[in-house]
């Protein structure tokens, strides 16, 4: 077979097309909230301002080995952060904040500061719709979580109610 | 001329031209030793080949009228040939041709792009990449329970001196579920 014009050409296309396709990728930003998720047997919230999680976040919490039966959301942030970049200071309580940076491929390192203190460093994969919680014991046998997920298990958490 | 002579003459002319028979040339060669007038002629025919190699004149042979007609001919067919490929190529009569030309490159590009769809697509399943964690203080500890279906982790961080008999208690971690 001969090799024409045409050939090249689309061997070109070809070649151009893998050599952008993985930087694409990595171009994508990191969407993600990042919740403070209040954890108690009470059935009452203990603030008003304070809402139940959603159905798809509370059946994770109470198929988890700590078991408490209420679960309500204390303060919620949005993360949009590029490949590579990082947002400091995202604050959950006045207690509680995160120093977030997103590694690409959806990697992240989340830094837990409590009381001004750095508390712990994490790297972790958000991959698919994996959720991501660190939590603690808290006053009174209720507990805290700090609950990091990614946009697209938002959408898929709110279409499953 | 004799035809003696004649003879003698095509011979001297082969001689000069190297391609008398070796059986003839001893008898030549003794002729020439003995006849001036036969070396004279010898010169003479060398002088006249060496005088024709040099001048010799490009002639071109004149084109008879059939064969300039005929060339005409012939060009008209090539050209109107070549004039009903292009057209049929271009006209859509002819689309298996052109699809099967370009069959090769179609295929490649489709290649290219499911490729790089495969690419960009992220991974359906869940991939629990390695994960890495730092704690500030060595009187913290951690538990960390991983639940592939449920697609979460989740990490229990404690602290060692007062948090200790808590974390033991059953109703606080599933021990099986420990990492």
């Amino acid at each position: 077979m001969k090799i024409r014009s045409t050939h090249i050409a689309y061997g070109f296309l070809l070649a151009c097309l893998l050599a952008i396709a993985p930087s694409l990728r990595a171009e994508e930003n990191l969407k993600a909230e990042a919740l403070l998720v209040w954890g108690t047997d009470d059935a009452q919230s203990p603030d008003t301002k304070f809402i139940a999680v959603d159905e798809s976040l509370s059946k994770k919490l109470l198929k988890s080995p700590y078991r408490w039966k209420h679960f309500f959301v204390v303060n919620r942030q949005s993360l949009n952060i590029p490949a590579g970049g990082s947002r400091k200071g995202v604050v959950l309580s006045k207690d509680c904040s995160l120093d977030v940076a997103y590694l690409g491929e959806d990697r992240m390192e989340i830094k837990l500061i409590g009381k001004g203190k750095l508390v712990s460093t994490h790297k972790e994969s958000l991959a698919g719709q994996c959720v991501f919680i660190i939590g603690g014991a808290s006053e009174n046998d209720t507990a805290w979580f700090v609950v990091i997920r990614k946009s697209a298990t938002i959408v898929a958490s709110s279409q499953s109610k | 001329m004799n035809k003696n002579e004649n003879q003698l003459e095509l011979k001297l002319q082969a001689y000069l031209d190297g391609e008398l028979p070796t059986a003839e040339l001893a008898a030549l060669e003794e002729l020439l030793s003995s006849h001036t007038e036969l070396r004279l002629l010898l010169e003479e025919l060398r002088l006249t080949s060496i005088a024709l190699k040099g001048n010799e004149l490009d002639l071109k042979v004149p084109e008879t009228r059939d064969f300039y007609w005929s060339k005409i001919a012939r060009q008209i067919e090539t050209g109107s040939r070549r004039q009903e490929t292009v057209y049929q190529s271009v006209s859509g009569n002819l689309w298996v041709s052109w699809i099967r030309r370009h069959l090769l490159g179609l295929t490649g590009t489709g290649f290219a792009f499911c490729l790089a769809l495969l690419i960009m697509t992220p991974p359906k399943q869940v991939a629990m990449k390695e994960s890495e964690m730092e704690l500030a203080s060595d009187d913290m500890a951690s538990y960390t329970y991983n639940d592939q279906q449920q697609q979460v982790k989740m990490v229990w961080l404690y602290d060692r001196n007062s948090t200790e008999s808590q974390a033991k208690d059953s109703s606080m971690m599933d021990s099986e579920n420990e990492q």
